[in-house]
């Protein structure tokens, strides 16, 4: 065995080595792509939780209680402002006290009906806008979601050659090896006094390229 | 590794695209809910005044280098525009604007059927009377009525344009997911929101005490035919004191 043949042994187990040690950085970068992808669509999603939330808060009793009183409260003070203020009642010929008071009864029951639909007109009104509102930043975020997803089959690729001039050198590395143990055969044949590498097989006799070949047919040997 | 130029400019897209949405909600928001954003878009070739001052999108003053990165982004604006929005306080006013349209038809109205009834009543001597009492009750809760449907109308023209802008932004959002074009989404934006706030046409407020009069009408027809067949309004009327049959053709009287 020559240093030729030791070297090229090396030499390919390095190539192997690191022909390993780039699907194993391949691997790596694949992962850490998934990984980042992974965290960029929960930090998304995370989003998309607080907007939900935030919505469904919105839809509690409490809060169509309140958007009710609102509209109602609004509708009230619009009812007073006009009644109070219409220039054609102070032209109205004074009621006796009894009707007057029947009427401002039931104008006044009726203004309350009135505003207490008008308080469930709100509070339709505000969960139409809170639900376009959640639809808007839904669609947003599933959007960013979608653009992110469609880019990482092509960073999965890339990744997929994080290792590529770790393979290459490895490639190298054993082919470098592999003609360096051809070499060493090939030398081997050629040092002088070097026997011929013969396998008996059925009586015949196979040489190998180094070894000398018979001359002439009379140095072929009958069994 | 051929790839890896390609995976890049992918992921780098999809990161650009996502900003210029979070850029484009943001404007949205400010043109909607009131704020400030940049206007007349600048062109990424164009050369940069070292002593101008350009806006983002969202309307900051930038200057130098900041100015040069976002003229390469496409995202450089040479002036700025503040939106009022649409805060409570607009369709506060919306609705106001109604009220302040169909309020003094309504006024004008009554004070028409006001003395149309009261001429009515002097006719039949019934001026200062019971009959007036209750003419002027009656008219008056038809009134607060009609107060109340105008401050209803008011409201519901309000809510229906707020309806209509939260459809329109959500819209436009839609819009913007789809193209990644802060800018034109934007102007679409500004646009919809000038027709918004624009003042518009009321439709015609009609008779408000149409129905108020037949059936007041109706009702002072009905209480005459009954009085007519009342004997002791007949006697009254008449002065009609003794038996016998009313001299009213028709009418037959019994004391």
């Amino acid at each position: 065995m020559g240093i030729e043949f030791l070297g090229g042994l090396a030499a390919a187990a390095i190539g192997t080595g690191l022909s390993i040690a780039a699907t194993q950085e391949d691997a790596s970068a694949m992962n850490r792509t998934a990984q980042n992808a992974l965290n960029e669509q929960a930090a998304l999603q995370n989003k998309s939780t607080r907007v939900a939330q935030t919505s469904a808060q919105q839809s509690t009793l409490p809060a169509a209680q309140k958007s009710m009183a609102t509209g109602q409260q609004n509708a009230q003070a619009q009812y007073a402002q006009l009644q109070g203020a219409s220039p054609a009642s102070t032209g109205l010929t004074a009621l006796d006290p009894v009707r007057q008071q029947q009427t401002s009864d039931i104008i006044n029951q009726s203004n309350a009906a009135s505003a207490r639909l008008q308080g469930y007109n709100q509070w339709s009104l505000d969960q139409a806008l809170k639900d376009l509102q959640a639809k808007e930043q839904l669609g947003a975020l599933s959007q960013q979601s979608g653009n992110l997803q469609a880019a990482l089959p092509l960073e999965l690729q890339q990744a997929s050659h994080a290792g590529d001039a770790l393979g290459l050198a490895g490639t190298g590395l054993s082919t470098l090896g592999s003609l360096a143990g051809l070499y060493s055969v090939y030398n081997t044949g050629r040092i002088p006094g070097a026997t011929a590498a013969t396998v008996p097989v059925s009586g015949f006799n196979f040489y190998s390229p180094q070894a000398q070949m018979p001359s002439t047919y009379g140095d072929i040997q009958t069994p | 590794m051929g790839g890896s130029n390609s995976s890049d400019t992918a992921a780098q897209l999809a990161a650009q695209q996502n900003q210029q949405i979070d850029l484009g909600m943001q404007q949205l928001n400010n043109i909607f809910s009131g704020g400030t954003i940049g206007t007349g878009l600048l062109d990424p070739s164009a050369g940069l005044n070292p002593n101008q001052t350009y806006y983002s999108p969202t309307g900051a003053p930038v200057t130098g280098a900041a100015a040069q990165n976002l003229l390469g982004l496409g995202d450089l604006y040479s002036s700025e525009t503040t939106t009022p929005g649409f805060t409570p306080a607009f369709y506060q006013q919306r609705a106001q604007d109604y009220v302040n349209y169909a309020n003094p038809q309504l006024q004008q109205q009554f004070g028409q059927t006001q003395r149309n009834a009261n001429y009515q009543l002097a006719d039949a001597g019934l001026q200062n009377s019971g009959a007036q009492q209750s003419m002027q009750q009656s008219l008056q809760q038809a009134l607060a009525q009609q107060e109340q449907g105008i401050a209803n109308t008011g409201t519901q023209q309000a809510q229906n344009l707020q309806q209509s802008v939260g459809q329109e932004q959500n819209a436009l959002t839609a819009q913007l997911e789809a193209s990644a074009n802060p800018s034109a989404t934007a102007q679409s934006a500004l646009n919809a929101a000038a027709g918004f706030s624009a003042p518009s046409a009321f439709a015609p407020v009609g008779n408000f005490f149409g129905n108020w009069s037949n059936l007041y009408q109706a009702q002072s027809a009905a209480n005459q035919q009954a009085n007519l067949l009342n004997p002791a309004f007949l006697q009254t009327l008449l002065g009609y004191r003794g038996g016998g049959t009313a001299p009213v053709p028709g009418v037959s009287y019994e004391p």
